[in-house]
């Protein structure tokens, strides 16, 4: 479970003003922002790589104060997933992300049966392998962290249904287990798929005040939410 | 530590292309030496002949006269070091030629074959190390960040320093590893080809490796600068090559052309050749002057001659000998300027280094300009002693041994520890400045 409080910040792209959002363990929270540099800002200041002008982190009840180690996993979007280790075995990651994080190998490759990934399939180089395989073997490496709370930035976005369907299997797991997880994402009709609660930041601010229960945005169109919230 | 240890191995050596490069890349370092080594016999070979002909030459001469005019030649033989730079000196075949005109002859001379022997710059070890070693270098530097993804994605692992200092350090330590182990095989084949190194020699050698892993390390850590300053993108590899050219090729042209610029302060040859000639003269006229009052007394004639003999040593000799001394400390000084300024730069400061440990550079040169003064003395004493003191018909050679082959020896400059000590501090701002204007890249306002 992890809270966000009074959260305020301004650079030349983005503003956020007074964002105040709690994810409970084994819910999926959906934050809507058309702008994707909005998203990558949120995602930034969670992992520590900006600092905000105001607000606080409270996970599981307890204010982070340490600015760049936070007790989340941070899922960000993989433009060139390829570039990251061209020349590594795929089992040289999982090895060294073990040794150097105190990844548990089992549950690495226990996440990676998840996407249908077994053990034979990481003898490939980076080079030759599946640009898919590689993205669902860093989210693998991501989920193994041993923390209950977790924010995604729009990981699926472009990608093809097949991927959707495995990521979403797999989020649905983590929720299952316990997981407090965050999801940004521009991606209206997403929301209808897998949130448990909806906001929207539009202009800088979180709308509704209070977010959006699933089976209620069932019940609302999607274009018109769209226009209401994010327009 | 073990973990990227072992990380780092796998990214750069169990790569099958980095493991073919690396491969070529110390053959082509063994074939730079084999071929520095056939040079080495090829000269070894032309001075056999060169000292038989000399021999046979002196057999010829008729008279103290003759071998006074026409003198010997001096040949530079270089160090046997000069195997790995055979072609990044300064001096190639250079060759001397003592006689009484008390001109100093120094001269290449491009005649049949002789034509050929000089190949060009960087066709040596050193010269191949600098040029592809260097490329590798500021490559391997871009390419140790990925991306910035690539380092977000890491941090969530490992704390930004500890991945900096790790990543930057291990990578480079496996470079070097490699480096050091190619100078290791070619200085050991060299020795597998019987030639062998002085304990002054194999100290040299270290030096240099030592300057040359260092210079290495300032191009990796350009390349690590580089990277980061054009924010981890594709980009910096066409940065990469511009900075590379500029650094290997431009920036010692510069400079050479700076030392090209102060020469010229320098008295042309032509002139103290012509005041030692003129002196020479001066001292022939008033000879013959001498000679034409005593007529044919020639007991009187001995004496004069003597009495000449020792004037001649003892003022108008002195006065062209310190004519030739003035110039080397001209040139000396102008070297030693030259020196200084190569110390700004890394790739300066290793021209120079190569060259002034092949032997064959510019302190090589003033050992052997001052080796063709003491010579042409001794060679003029040898010579009016037989003719005018003692007066003998039949012609003694000069050399006796091997007075005619100046074993030239490398030289460490005496600026080394200053050079490395720059290009050190270089190093270091390179990568204090890699490891801030990352940090800020990461981090922007934290």
């Amino acid at each position: 479970m992890f809270e966000i409080k009074n959260l305020t910040f301004e650079s030349k792209e983005t503003v956020l003003n007074h964002i105040n959002l709690g994810v409970k363990d084994g819910e999926i929270y959906l934050l809507m922002c058309k702008s994707e540099r909005c998203t990558a800002t949120l995602t930034n200041i969670m992992a520590g790589f900006q600092t905000v002008k105001e607000g606080e982190l409270r996970v599981d009840s307890q204010l982070v104060t340490d600015k760049r180690n936070k007790p989340l996993v941070i899922i960000n979007r993989m433009e060139e997933p390829m570039d990251f280790e061209p020349d590594l075995k795929l089992k040289d990651i999982v090895d060294f992300h073990c040794s150097v994080g105190g990844l548990k190998r089992k549950r690495i490759l226990e996440m990676l049966l998840l996407f249908n990934l077994f053990e034979e399939d990481l003898k490939k180089k980076v080079r030759h392998a599946n640009p898919v395989d590689i993205k669902l073997l860093y989210l693998s490496i991501l989920l193994a962290i041993d923390y209950n709370n977790i924010v995604i930035n729009d990981f699926i976005r472009g990608e093809e249904k097949e991927f959707e369907l495995k990521f979403n299997r797999v989020l649905l797991q983590m929720k299952r287990e316990g997981k407090a997880i965050l999801y940004l994402t521009g991606d209206i009709f997403y929301a209808y798929r897998i949130a448990d609660k909806v906001s929207f930041l539009k202009n800088g601010y979180l709308v509704p005040a209070e977010p959006i229960e699933s089976k209620d945005l069932k019940e609302l169109d999607a274009m018109a939410v769209y226009k209401k919230y994010l327009i | 530590m073990k973990a990227l240890l072992k990380y780092e191995f796998r990214r750069v050596l169990c790569d099958k292309k980095n493991l073919y490069f690396f491969a070529i890349f110390l053959l082509v370092a063994i074939y730079f030496v084999n071929s520095g080594l056939n040079e080495f016999n090829r000269f070894q070979k032309d001075k056999a002949v060169f000292i038989k002909y000399e021999k046979a030459r002196i057999k010829g001469y008729s008279n103290y006269q003759q071998y006074s005019g026409y003198g010997f030649r001096v040949l530079f033989e270089p160090s046997p070091l000069n195997i790995f730079f055979n072609n990044s000196t300064v001096l190639f075949d250079i060759e001397g030629n003592v006689d009484n005109t008390q001109i100093l002859k120094i001269y290449n001379f491009f005649k049949g074959r002789r034509l050929f022997y000089s190949r060009g710059y960087f066709k040596d070890f050193s010269g191949f190390i600098y040029f592809i070693g260097s490329l590798l270098m500021i490559y391997m530097g871009i390419l140790n960040f990925r991306s910035i993804d690539w380092l977000k994605f890491k941090l969530q692992f490992i704390s930004f320093r500890k991945l900096f200092i790790m990543s930057t350090f291990i990578r480079l330590v496996y470079l070097n590893l490699f480096f050091i182990l190619v100078m290791v095989i070619v200085f050991a084949y060299a020795g597998l080809n019987k030639l062998s190194f002085s304990g002054d020699e194999i100290y040299l050698f270290i030096s240099f490796g030592l300057f040359t892993l260092l210079m290495l390390n300032f191009f990796y850590f350009v390349g690590l600068l580089l990277a980061i300053l054009l924010k981890l993108k594709k980009a910096a590899f066409i940065w990469m090559f511009i900075f590379w050219l500029a650094f290997t090729l431009l920036v010692p042209e510069i400079n050479r052309l700076y030392l090209f610029e102060n020469v010229k302060e320098l008295p042309p040859n032509e002139d103290i050749d012509s005041e030692k000639t003129k002196l020479l003269m001066q001292f022939q006229y008033n000879v013959m002057q001498r000679i034409r009052s005593i007529k044919d007394n020639k007991k009187e004639l001995i004496e004069l001659y003597k009495k000449s003999v020792k004037e001649y040593l003892e003022n108008y000799h002195l006065h062209i000998k310190n004519k030739e001394t003035l110039l080397s400390k001209k040139i000396r000084n102008t070297i030693h300027y030259y020196e200084k300024n190569t110390l700004l730069f890394p790739t300066m400061f290793y021209s120079f280094l190569s060259a002034e440990i092949s032997s064959k550079g510019y302190y090589g040169y003033l050992d052997f300009k001052n080796h063709m003064v003491e010579t042409q003395e001794a060679f003029l004493r040898f010579f009016l002693n037989k003719r005018y003191i003692l007066d003998e018909k039949e012609v003694e050679s000069f050399v006796k041994k091997d007075e005619n082959i100046f074993k030239a020896i490398g030289h460490f400059p005496q600026s080394f520890w200053q050079g490395f000590g720059i290009t050190f501090f270089y190093c270091f701002l390179l990568l204090a400045a890699a490891y801030i204007l990352l940090k800020r890249r990461i981090y922007p306002n934290v």
